[in-house]
């Protein structure tokens, strides 16, 4: 009896009723930026699933954002592995990638979806990535409408959401965000009060900030010691060179902690200039194994949308590294990653023409080990012109090595 | 030998990158003290110091591509494979010419009906025919007394376990029974102590098959609605009960529905004799490798699926067939052996079943034009029929692959999306899956193949106008 009355229900057929698809699924697939390719996609995947794991998110964030430049956007059915990537890249989600966010994540508002561009009237409506992004770039341009978009917000906006969104005010902070930003230091989340701390003491001008700025500036000093020192003492060699002594720490990690701290939302230009420095004096007096004071500048570069200093910085350590026989992906691939767009042609081909870059080659040949980073970072660094030429540099090498390198380059040759 | 192995074929053949870099550390001379070949090279063969005691043995027959390891790798080929194949194609001077050892002609004689079949590496080699030869002489020479006794020796654990397993159908129909006694509605609260207690008599009992079913139970009861559970439990406890009574009938069913219940209850048939088995239903055909699952097990493997679509046939008979691996969860993180997406052409060999759908893979070469999506028929209530025919041949299954076309994924409730045709009919799919499917939404028609299990679909693949997508 068991069986029968277990089989019997076996055959019962479910009912269902069909409810209407929701607008967003429709905008998703009617989002006017062509489908990366079948071929993109393909490389896009065999990258994926090669990278190693602690440069992975890293690489594809900068894989992504390329396509995006590039004007393509991905196959719907890829966003659900890869939408988590550029969810907080404002400039990468368009009307599909903002349709799907707003479909499985409940707390997104679907009439995003809805609107074709983010302007003043419905920015309150996007996600979160795509907010931050449009009050940066509004404050480049306006500071004080930023500023009021942000005031507005602040007032019915989440816990979370009021601490990124003043944060998103570093880009052309000014004392007349004073006021705003004082009112913050009393918000109910610690969270936001900390934020606007810290904002505070990026404002220019500011006791805060120009004490930070003596401190950063103090950092950098002429040499003092052999010929070029007693030169300079005695007033014959002014432009001696460079050092840079930071101040004194319990061991690298406090050191590195402290100088991030130290020169976060300072510009270069504005360090140089307190240091009594050209911007090439600065950078050349930063060690070679520096991995705070650098990103750091480069964040404030990217915040101001100055690509050419992010650049500049990128090229400066790259090179440095290069022209001797040692390059690996950890000296550079922080500040890669700050890169808005590729380097220039002309960069490339001195990177691919280094010794340290034919230094990299040999290791790899020699070890026949897995790529460290070095060759996939450098391929995300270059523009879509330099790809035939990695290719022809990596020919040589096992295929297994430079997989990831290669993946990237065939997928940034389907976007043109 | 190093003509045939090329850098870009073994790239080709390797499962995944992982894979080729692990092969790449194995180049070292001190991962394998023994190289061997044949005169001609059309065989090589090599042992890999792995961790454990014994090395691993590795041979390839570079003329087809044959291969085979010993290790436990679920991946095919493993790593030692590929760095075999891989020192033969960069420095076949490693190599040293050798007359085949013992395990080497082993691996011929296995081979020998496929390369007869198939014509192929005989051709390629003489030295591979002599080889085979060679092996056929040596099993005349065994000692028949002795394969005698061995003979007797299975035969005899062969009937305790029988013995034994039947002990353990007297438990778990007691179970049944005491559970019916208690009351359905309760069972979920009392599922995973009673379930797991009798699992671990059951294996005991040598009846590993039906501890599984009911590790199963008492896991799955949580992943439906609550309204659906003591439908849900009514429905194991009967395909419980039916296995343990069939068990006890065999001689009054046919012969795959033998395999079929000695197969519930925990009886393996080994790959190789499946392989060797000339009555054992084959399909050779270009396969699309529709998805890949991976499910940690309660007894710690994890199980990795692949299944495989028929891209030549209308039949519901051949059109699916399910490549099992398993592998401990205590080898750390392990990719299938398979890409979802990918497509080849080979041989499914499917275990005797009145449903057949589990297989093993015993020839596989690439495609040089990727298959089309094979036709399907059109919407859900033929292929519900599909499923109600395989539970009357095989009425324990759990779930069964149906196909159609002419569908769409849509939202059917909340946060429930369906699978639904054009004469109103849905099946709600499996919630774990929406994220994924949402993309799908507003996409029409859409093809499907999917797992129906009577209550909820999980989607394996999907031919749309977007494109192909594929469950991994």
């Amino acid at each position: 009896m068991l069986a029968l009355a277990g089989q019997a229900q076996r055959f019962v057929r479910p009912q269902g009723v069909r409810h209407p698809i929701p607008e967003a699924a429709l905008r998703m697939h009617q989002d006017p930026r062509p489908i990366l390719s079948n071929g993109g996609r393909r490389a896009l995947r065999r990258l994926a699933s090669s990278l190693e794991r602690g440069s992975a998110d890293a690489v594809l964030r900068a894989v992504l954002r390329r396509i995006g430049r590039a004007g393509f956007r991905l196959h719907p059915f890829d966003l659900p592995k890869l939408v988590a990537y550029i969810r907080d890249d404002g400039k990468n989600l368009g009307i599909a990638e903002r349709a799907y966010l707003s479909l499985v994540d409940r707390s997104t508002r679907p009439q995003n979806a809805l609107h074709a561009d983010i302007t003043a009237e419905n920015w309150t409506e996007f996600p979160k990535g795509h907010r931050v992004a449009f009050v940066a770039s509004v404050r480049r341009q306006h500071p004080a409408a930023g500023r009021a978009l942000v005031a507005d917000a602040l007032k019915s906006e989440a816990a979370d959401m009021r601490g990124v969104l003043l944060e998103a005010l570093a880009a052309g902070l000014e004392a007349d965000d004073l006021p705003l930003l004082e009112a913050a230091t009393t918000d109910r989340a610690e969270s936001v009060r900390a934020a606007a701390s810290r904002l505070i003491a990026r404002v220019p001008g500011t006791p805060a900030y120009l004490a930070r700025l003596a401190e950063a500036a103090r950092c950098f000093t002429r040499s003092t010691t052999g010929l070029a020192g007693a030169l300079n003492r005695v007033g014959l060699l002014p432009t001696a060179e460079a050092r840079f002594v930071p101040p004194p720490a319990p061991n690298p990690a406090v050191q590195t902690q402290r100088l991030h701290t130290l020169f976060e939302g300072l510009p270069a230009d504005d360090v140089a200039a307190a240091a009594g420095l050209t911007l090439s004096e600065l950078l050349n007096a930063l060690p070679a194994d520096d991995v705070a004071v650098l990103p750091s500048f480069a964040a404030t570069a990217g915040l101001q949308g100055r690509n050419d200093l992010v650049a500049r910085f990128v090229e400066h350590k790259l090179f440095r590294a290069a022209a001797g026989s040692h390059l690996f992906a950890h000296q550079f691939a922080a500040l890669a990653g700050q890169l808005i767009e590729p380097l220039a042609i002309a960069s490339a081909e001195q990177l691919l023409a280094s010794p340290g870059w034919r230094a990299v080659l040999q290791r790899l040949s020699d070890e026949r080990g897995k790529d460290d980073g070095t060759l996939v970072w450098a391929a995300v660094m270059l523009p879509d012109a330099a790809m035939p030429l990695l290719l022809e540099s990596l020919a040589p090498l096992s295929p297994a090595t430079t997989r990831s390198a290669r993946d990237f380059a065939e997928l940034v040759m389907t976007l043109r | 030998m190093s003509d045939v192995l090329t850098r870009d074929k073994i790239e080709q053949l390797a499962p995944d990158q992982a894979s080729l870099a692990a092969a790449l550390k194995l180049m070292k001379p001190a991962s394998f003290p023994l190289l061997a070949r044949t005169g001609d090279g059309s065989l090589i063969w090599g042992e890999c110091q792995g961790s454990g005691a014994t090395p691993y043995r590795v041979i390839v027959s570079p003329p087809d591509l044959g291969y085979r390891c010993t290790c436990p790798s679920r991946k095919f080929p493993c790593k030692h494979v590929l760095a075999v194949m891989w020192i033969a194609c960069e420095s076949p001077q490693r190599f040293d010419e050798a007359p085949t050892p013992d395990w080497v002609g082993d691996w011929l004689t296995r081979r020998r009906p496929k390369v007869a079949a198939e014509g192929t590496a005989v051709t390629a080699g003489g030295s591979l025919a002599a080889a085979v030869a060679e092996i056929a002489e040596t099993d005349q020479a065994a000692d028949p007394a002795a394969a005698a006794r061995a003979e007797v020796q299975r035969k005899r654990v062969r009937e305790q376990r029988e013995a034994s397993v039947r002990h353990g159908l007297d438990d778990l129909d007691r179970w049944i029974v005491d559970q019916l006694d208690l009351g359905l509605v309760g069972f979920p609260q009392r599922a995973t102590g009673s379930a797991r207690t009798l699992s671990t008599r059951l294996v005991d009992a040598k009846a590993p098959g039906l501890a599984t079913r009911l590790d199963a139970l008492a896991a799955d009861v949580f992943r439906v609605p609550e309204q659906m559970r003591v439908d849900l439990v009514l429905e194991r406890l009967a395909a419980l009960a039916l296995i343990s009574s069939a068990y006890r009938h065999q001689e009054k069913l046919t012969p795959p529905l033998i395999e079929d219940v000695r197969r519930a209850a925990g009886w393996i048939l080994r790959r190789e004799d499946l392989l060797a088995d000339e009555g054992a239903p084959r399909v050779t055909a270009d396969w699309i490798v529709a998805a890949t699952r991976s499910e940690v097990q309660p007894d710690k493997l994890r199980r990795l699926e692949t299944w495989l679509l028929n891209a030549a046939t209308a039949d519901p008979l051949t059109r699916v067939a399910l490549l099992v691996d398993f592998v401990p969860l205590s080898s750390g993180p392990s990719a299938p052996p398979f890409l979802a997406g990918e497509t080849f052409s080979g041989e499914v060999v499917l275990y005797p079943s009145m449903a057949p759908l589990r297989g093993q893979l015993a020839t596989r070469t690439p495609v040089s034009v990727p298959p089309p999506w094979p036709s399907m028929p059109d919407g859900l209530a033929v292929a519900l029929e599909e499923y109600e025919a395989a539970l009357v041949r095989q009425p324990w299954l759990d779930s069964w692959p149906l196909a159609a076309r002419g569908l769409a994924v849509v939202p059917i409730a909340a946060d429930q999306l369906g699978l639904a045709d054009t004469s109103g009919l849905t099946l709600p799919l499996d919630s774990s899956q929406a994220d994924n499917l949402i993309p799908m939404l507003g996409l029409e028609p859409v093809s499907a193949l999917w797992i129906w299990d009577g209550r909820f679909a999980t989607l394996l693949a999907a031919d749309t106008p977007l494109g192909r997508w594929h469950e991994a």
